[in-house]
């Protein structure tokens, strides 16, 4: 495992996109901000964006990849146990949780590796899914009736919306950066791409494929995922970078707020064309650029997320008023 | 012979400790309540995997005050001003957890941090233990209880930690390290919340239990006017992420009906000698608490429990009493002090003051709950009977012919007075509306045995214009009869129904052969049953009958 997760990229994301938005929906919402996600032992996330949070949820591995072992060394959990003491000591931060385990194994099983039952009390503010693999690989875990079985991230995706949905306080309102990795095994989505139809990006080369694929993939599981939830989603333009190892990763950012319909799902103001047209945003000399890419015509975007966001159909009518 | 350091062993701090502290949750308890001794307001519990936090926004301590918490068997605080004062409680974890961090800020002083390495002192103990064992180490050569705390306590300078290394006045108790099975058993907020509820001074949920801001106030207000100190915490117990803020554990649903009766309160108090205050709160039926480990009184010092319900019991005589109340003695005596293990108090005279002031509230109490019981099954007697007399209301009409049922309602009616006569000439009913009710049932009976009565004279008026044929002496007696009949003396009512004709010769006392009994019974059916139509005239003509063989003079 690697030291970090940290190169300059993560970094520029951490403090020049997702913090410019956290700090945006801490002032929209006039108040300190619950997090939930997994924000490494030194809880590089966290320091970064922490004037604008009041508690932490977060999750810690013992031995990333490996499957989760009681006697894998505990010394992650302690260090990031360690460091929100002290914020909480310092009273930067007001609460926190860690739970011993891959996430997906936590939520889906319901409790932690140290036997703490999962469950949310509040309104999560922050979701930060900080995953770098592949969310479509499942990790086989342990259930509680001893059985092994496969769980997959975006089953705990689905499952923290419907816990989120499930929270009586209103209105409900919350980000979730999604960082995964690009790669994945060509059938895993085959079933879902067979359903689509992308002529135009048939003359781009294997990689510039996949990433678009897997956007529209992410895209479109996302959408059902909050709109059966309750909960109208905003995509901003997804992020593709370079992380440790030159891994090549995705990140994206969804605004969902909650609007219940009598009728059905909640509304979506969005047009998947419309995302699925859009360049992705790239880092070059440490700044926000939009990627070109040959063979393909794609239109730019805004590379400041307070902006774009706060211009959309879905902050004016959901986020604006109270 | 002068005693040196070496004389007091090492191992004294596992004995001590091991010895007052079995129960892990007696270690928070500890915590909490040198946070309470610290005038804190508000204090935070937080149990996470291996590490729990104790947070509180008392006074905070300097660096001064900080070393001498480290002391054993000595400490600044004045025994009954404060809860804790034995100058062992910061000690209380040692078998709890690996380290002890304390950092504590005091109003216009750098915040100051303490360090107690548990694991270090418990490896040092038990390595010498093997070496004991293995005969490499005399008694002799024991480490002294100093040196052990001097290798691992460490007190940081003063003016080491800036401000912001804790920002605001109080103190911070983190053990790090729980011990696994601790942790195991603190990993349940069940658990922990329902000790810590019965532990440590804390609020009513007013919500949960309409009295609880009364019983406040009223106790504050009794203990300010003699000078005693009654404070309460606001505790917010957190086990990994379950939340809740903590309250004393009594609620309207413990109680039958889901409400009690108006709290009462005791002083103990004699002479000039306050102990503290008594608040009682009766189940609205006469039925226990719902829930076991609520029913009765609690004892408590400053807040914290001393022993447990069962034990008071005693005083109070009576369990069927006893468990159909909730309630708490409060003792804020300050000379009255707890024993070490905080079951009960130290022995002292006292103590025997404070006990024989129980024994007076609690007969108080057993009479309380004596005369609602009383009160109650009258009104449910009340009840019955109202009911009764409706019913004989309702069946009973002007127009009635069976003599049978008038009489049969004038008995019910007339034992139905009596019960109510009884209740009110107890006067049991603590109710006004109750004593009311019962006036208003005595008066219905009354006037229904009045109507009734009307009813059997029109009766018997009537059967003797049909009766002109009879002579005279009989028609005379018939009057009589009626006469007695309208009296309503339903005892001679009952006199009367004799059977048959056997029966009456049997009450003058013939002595009749199994023969002449078959001839009188052959005459009975043959000749007075078929006389008489109904069976109050059956009555009256073995009544004329006895009454003729009497003036045989036989």
């Amino acid at each position: 495992m690697p030291d970090t997760f940290n190169t300059e990229s993560k970094i520029l994301i951490r403090s020049q996109w997702s913090k410019k938005l956290i700090k945006f929906i801490n002032k929209k919402l006039n108040s300190k901000l619950v997090y939930l996600g997994l924000p490494s032992p030194d809880a590089e996330d966290i320091l970064e964006w922490v004037d604008y949070i009041d508690e932490v949820i977060a999750f810690q591995c013992r031995d990333y990849p490996n499957p989760s072992d009681p006697s894998q060394s505990i010394d992650d959990i302690q260090k990031l146990q360690n460091k929100l003491s002290e914020l909480e000591r310092k009273r930067i931060i007001n609460n926190f949780v860690v739970y011993d385990g891959y996430i997906e194994e936590v939520i889906l099983n319901k409790k932690d590796n140290a036997g703490i039952k999962f469950e949310i009390n509040n309104i999560v503010h922050i979701f930060n899914l900080d995953f770098c693999n592949s969310i479509t690989s499942p990790l086989s875990v342990v259930d509680e009736n001893g059985d092994v079985k496969e769980v997959y991230k975006f089953d705990a995706i689905k499952t923290l919306l419907q816990l989120q949905g499930l929270l009586e306080a209103n209105p409900k309102r919350f980000v979730l950066f999604l960082t995964i990795h690009k790669s994945y095994e060509g059938k895993e989505l085959k079933n879902f791409n067979d359903t689509l139809s992308y002529p135009q990006y048939r003359k781009l080369e294997k990689k510039e494929k996949r990433a678009r694929y897997l956007r529209s993939y992410v895209i479109e599981t996302l959408k059902n995922f909050f709109q059966y939830h309750d909960f109208v989603p905003e995509f901003l333009p997804v992020i593709e970078y370079e992380g440790v190892n030159k891994h090549q990763l995705l990140h994206f950012t969804v605004l969902g707020a909650s609007k219940k319909e009598k009728t059905g799902t909640a509304p979506f103001f969005q047009n998947i064309p419309d995302i699925l047209k859009q360049k992705f945003i790239t880092i070059e000399n440490n700044q926000f650029v939009n990627k070109k890419t040959n063979n393909i015509n794609e239109v730019d975007v805004e590379i400041n997320p307070v902006n774009i966001f706060s211009s959309s159909k879905a902050f004016k009518l959901l986020w604006a008023t109270n | 012979m002068k005693l040196s350091k070496f004389d007091i062993g090492a191992e004294i701090i596992s004995i001590l400790t091991k010895g007052m502290y079995q129960d892990p949750r007696d270690a928070l308890r500890e915590y909490i309540q040198n946070a309470v001794d610290a005038n804190s307001k508000n204090i935070n519990v937080k149990i996470r995997q291996n590490t729990i936090v104790v947070d509180d926004d008392g006074f905070g301590m300097s660096h001064d005050v900080l070393r001498k918490a480290i002391r054993i068997g000595v400490s600044d605080k004045k025994p009954g001003k404060d809860v804790g004062f034995m100058g062992i409680g910061i000690y209380s974890a040692y078998h709890l957890c690996e380290k002890l961090i304390i950092f504590s800020k005091a109003k216009g002083n750098l915040p100051c941090q303490l360090k107690m390495n548990f694991q270090g002192m418990k490896n040092d103990l038990a390595s010498q233990k093997e070496l004991r064992l293995n005969d490499k180490l005399s008694g002799d050569e024991l480490i002294d209880l100093q040196t052990l705390l001097e290798n691992h306590i460490i007190l940081s300078d003063e003016n080491t930690l800036a401000d912001n290394e804790f920002p605001e006045v109080g103190t911070r108790v983190e053990l790090m390290g729980v011990e696994p099975n601790f942790y195991k058993e603190l990993n349940d907020f069940d658990f922990v919340a329902g000790y810590l509820k019965d532990a440590i001074p804390l609020h009513f949920d007013y919500k949960q239990f309409e009295w609880g801001k009364e019983i406040e106030e009223k106790i504050s207000k009794i203990c300010k006017e003699h000078n005693a100190k009654f404070e309460l915490v606001n505790v917010k117990l957190q086990v990994n992420n379950k939340i809740e803020d903590l309250y004393k554990p009594y609620y309207d649903t413990d109680f039958h009906n889901n409400k009690s009766q108006t709290p009462v309160y005791q002083e103990l108090k004699e002479g000039k000698i306050f102990i503290g205050v008594v608040w009682g709160c009766l189940n609205s039926t006469r039925n226990k608490i719902k829930e076991k480990k609520l029913r009765g009184f609690l004892i408590r010092k400053q807040g914290f429990a001393i022993g447990r319900r069962e034990q008071v019991v005693k005083y109070f005589n009576s369990h069927t009493h006893f468990d159909r109340y909730i309630g708490e003695i409060i003792v804020v005596n300050p000379k009255l002090l707890p024993n070490a293990s905080r079951d009960d108090f130290e022995f002292t005279n006292l103590r025997t003051i404070f006990y024989d002031l129980l024994v007076k509230a609690g007969s108080i109490y057993n009479q309380t709950s004596n005369n609602f019981q009383n009160s109650t099954s009258a009104i449910d007697k009340i009840n019955t009977i109202t009911k009764d007399v409706k019913k004989i209301n309702a069946e009973f009409t002007g127009f009635e012919k069976d003599a049978d049922k008038l009489v049969e309602y004038l008995v019910d009616l007339n034992n139905f007075a009596n019960d109510v006569e009884s209740i009110i000439r107890r006067n049991v009913l603590s109710d006004k509306v109750a004593k009311d009710d019962a006036m208003n049932l005595k008066e219905s009976i009354k006037e229904l045995i009045d109507n009734i009565k009307d009813t059997i004279n029109k009766l018997i008026t009537e059967k003797k214009r049909k009766k002109s044929a009879n002579s005279a002496k009989t028609q005379s007696k018939k009057i009589e009869i009626a006469k007695n009949l309208s009296s309503i003396d339903t005892s001679a009512i009952e006199e009367k129904k004799y059977d048959n004709l056997l029966k009456l010769l049997e009450d003058l006392d013939f002595e009749l052969d199994s023969d002449i009994a078959e001839i009188f019974n052959l005459l009975d059916e043959l000749f007075i049953q078929r006389v008489a139509k109904t069976k109050l005239e059956y009555y009256e003509i073995l009544s004329d009958l006895k009454e003729e063989i009497n003036n045989l003079g036989i």
